[in-house]
């Protein structure tokens, strides 16, 4: 805005705003799908890495900022190596420990012995072992690709990019979610805080970094309501279910209805979980508001308008569709997915485009190593 | 403008800066040429280097780019690649603006189908000559391994039953048995003190015979002649053939759910399989012959095995839910038993009465 005709000076008018457009069709998608799973049947399995390769290009190439699409770069062969290395890297120790030591359960029933009670601590040592690393694993695949597809999409011909060590996120990762589990979960909010700023810190687009001031003020109010009503609906199931056994032990003798028991037992473990998945979305939505507030990328600041209603609107239908359709409702739920972060999601303020390089950061090491991108493919 | 006479107005991006620039593309004698008003692009992108960037689906701009390169071309009007697919036929490939999707996805649903319709009817047909194939070693221990999952998933108040003289009276049964019918299988039975009518053979010689199934026999020839059957699912590796079948059928599902952590479970779910149900009727027949057979061969009685099935026809026309489970899915109890009754030829007992008492005081203490 630099003409000289008296024009309000740009830092007192309002920014321009720009959201993602996403042209997306369900019907062209689901094609796609269904020629993935006819293929993937045919190779038993190995297709669904170039598979999923074609879905993302085409939901990239949908969505648009300025009127231009984005383009996913990444390959299906990246994806399959990928996989591979994960399968190795994370099946390959556990399978190598049961085999390699021998390690047998003992048959129920029998007589523990002295061998057999060595046995079963080697187990548990296993376990308790084996826990903590492929924990890590999981936040370095977490990081690994979510470093993949930054760097395998592009906007206006310039590439994202990533910065950070996987192994460091992971370990972070690992540290947070222990800290998590001593603190019965209320350490969540600041431990997303933590992982959302190192991870968006660290991203790249083009030649300029996103910067994060992400913290955890007033994510703690969602979050102790999501926290306080699960811990309500366990303690009252466990009141109303122990009441109920006693009932129907009384009435069927000592079995009780096996029906009735397996019932209860169903409702028991899944009604809590119905109220968190329910009242978490809260939080999600306000973890969201704040990660697009507290996030900026040169002189472009982000808004994501995002209220518990939309997220439960999203979520829900999302986890029901999936569940009733066993998966076919797959493009349906993608499309939704993207047309709400689309719909919600502002840039405010001038994209310079034409002040943006190309990605330095990480050119060199991406679809190179193995390491870049383990793990994808069990995500 | 040119001989060839198609152009369009684009835009072109160099991969090196996000500013885009305003171009015309024109389709000419060497290539796509792409010139920009200030002069900033001046390219010949030769057409076997074109390529589409994403498909192409109508309605939506055309993108190009070059064989290799970060260059980008769009162009907005998608009639220009009418125009451009006559010199660059590899552009075809990525063209859906013209595609039928209704009939491509009928197509796709119905390929889909055809392909596990056929998985459905070839994994029976597969699955013996698979099983067959499978050594001796790997079965044993997978069926260690199914044993040891469906102990688990029964009612934690079962124990197995260790009386010993009990143990040792009916492995020398299984030793005789097996010895009529020679195969290559060491069985191994286990009781477990559960008041279920029921008995299952898990590959590579595993039994299982619950309490409950003693409890009901009326003397030793009864559970002879269970056992045999018993023997005869393994020595037919039916137990084997289940397990090839859940084996590619969640094959098939973890291609379908693209997952492939779902083989864990398979054990489990043939465990479930086999204490719940049986194998089938085809098979059930199989195993009553082999039972027959061996009875015959060892000289014993076939009588307490027809009493067995006579009690269990008349048993599952009531109500009575404790003893369903072994013949739940094999309502033609009535028709086995004429089969032994006609077939069996053994005169002699199963075991001394001593053996007997103890095989049904094993679970005792």
């Amino acid at each position: 805005m630099t003409n000289g005709t008296g024009e309000v000076p740009a830092a007192l008018a309002d920014p321009p705003v720009h959201r993602l457009r996403h042209d997306g069709r369900s019907g062209e998608l689901f094609v796609i799908f269904l020629v993935n799973l006819a293929l993937s049947i045919l190779t038993l399995g190995i297709y669904r890495f170039w598979g999923r390769t074609r879905i993302r290009r085409y939901v990239w190439s949908q969505t648009g900022l300025l009127g231009e699409p984005l383009e996913y770069t990444g390959r299906g062969v990246e994806l399959f190596l990928g996989f591979l290395f994960a399968l190795v890297l994370i099946y390959g120790p556990v399978v190598g420990l049961f085999f390699g030591l021998g390690v047998e359960l003992p048959d129920p029933g029998e007589e523990l012995g002295g061998a057999q009670i060595n046995t079963l601590i080697l187990f548990f040592a296993i376990v308790l072992l084996a826990t903590p690393i492929l924990m890590l694993f999981y936040y370095v695949a977490l990081f690994a690709a979510y470093r993949y597809r930054i760097g395998r999409t592009s906007w206006l011909g310039i590439r994202g990019g990533m910065e950070g060590s996987a192994w460091r996120y992971g370990f972070l990762g690992l540290g947070l979610g222990f800290l998590n589990v001593l603190t019965l979960g209320w350490t969540k909010p600041w431990a997303d805080s933590v992982v959302f700023r190192y991870r968006l810190g660290r991203t790249w687009f083009g030649s300029g970094r996103f910067e994060s001031l992400l913290d955890a003020e007033g994510l703690y109010k969602s979050y102790a309501l999501a926290w306080i009503g699960t811990a309500i609906a366990v303690a009252a199931l466990f009141a109303v279910s122990f009441q109920l056994v006693r009932v129907i032990a009384e009435d069927h003798g000592a079995h009780g209805s096996p029906f009735l028991v397996q019932a209860i037992a169903l409702a028991i473990e899944l009604t809590p979980l119905i109220v968190y998945q329910l009242l978490i979305c809260a939080y999600k939505a306000a973890l969201v508001r704040k990660i697009a507030e507290t996030l900026r990328y040169e002189n472009v600041r982000f808004r994501a308008n995002v209220t518990f209603g939309d997220v439960v609107r999203l979520r829900i239908p999302n986890i029901l569709l999936m569940a009733f359709t066993l998966g076919l409702a797959y493009p349906y739920v993608v499309l939704r997915t993207a047309r709400f972060i689309a719909r919600h999601v502002e840039f405010h303020g001038d994209i310079r485009t034409a002040a943006i390089g190309q990605t330095g950061v990480g050119a060199p090491r991406y679809g190179e190593g193995l390491m870049e991108f383990f793990g994808i493919g069990t995500i | 403008m040119t001989a060839w006479g198609a152009s369009a107005d684009g835009t072109y991006l160099d991969g090196r800066t996000a500013r885009r620039h305003s171009v015309r593309a024109s389709i000419a004698a060497d290539g796509l040429r792409i010139e920009s008003g200030d002069g900033a692009v001046a390219e010949i992108w030769p057409f076997a280097d074109l390529r589409l960037v994403d498909e192409v689906y109508a309605g939506r701009p055309v993108r190009l780019k070059r064989k290799s390169g970060g260059e980008r071309l769009t162009i907005a009007d998608a009639e220009f690649l009418d125009r451009l697919r006559p010199h660059a036929r590899q552009l075809r490939r990525k063209d859906l603006r013209g595609a039928n999707t209704k009939l491509r996805a009928a197509g796709w649903i119905g390929a889909t189908a055809a392909v596990l319709a056929g998985f459905w009817f070839l994994l029976p047909l597969a699955a013996g000559p698979v099983a067959s194939q499978v050594p001796l070693s790997w079965e044993e221990g997978l069926g260690r391994t199914v044993q040891r999952q469906a102990l688990a998933l029964m009612a934690s108040g079962s124990r197995v039953c260790t009386g010993r003289a009990g143990q040792r009276a009916i492995e020398r049964l299984v030793r005789r048995l097996s010895a009529a019918r020679p195969s290559r299988y060491r069985f191994r039975v286990t009781v477990v003190n559960d008041k279920t009518v029921n008995a299952f053979a898990a590959p590579g010689g595993y039994i299982v015979v619950f309490r409950g199934l003693i409890d009901s026999s009326s003397g030793p020839d009864g559970l002879a002649g269970v056992m045999a059957h018993e023997m005869g699912h393994v020595i037919e590796r039916h137990g084997m053939e289940g397990l090839v079948k859940a084996l590619g059928l969640s094959f098939i599902m973890s291609a379908l759910i693209g997952d492939t952590s779902g083989f864990s479970s398979i054990a489990a779910d043939v465990a479930q399989n086999l204490a719940t149900s049986k194998f089938g009727r085809d098979a059930e027949r199989e195993a009553d012959r082999i039972a027959v057979e061996m009875l015959n061969r060892t000289g014993i009685s076939g009588r307490g095995f027809q009493a067995f099935f006579q009690a269990m026809a008349r048993k599952s026309g009531t109500e009575d839910k404790s003893i369903g489970r072994y013949f739940a899915s094999h309502p033609a109890t009535g028709g086995r038993a004429q089969f032994v009754g006609t077939h069996a030829t053994g005169t002699r007992p199963a075991m001394s009465d001593a053996d007997w008492q103890a095989i049904r005081r094993m679970c005792r203490g």
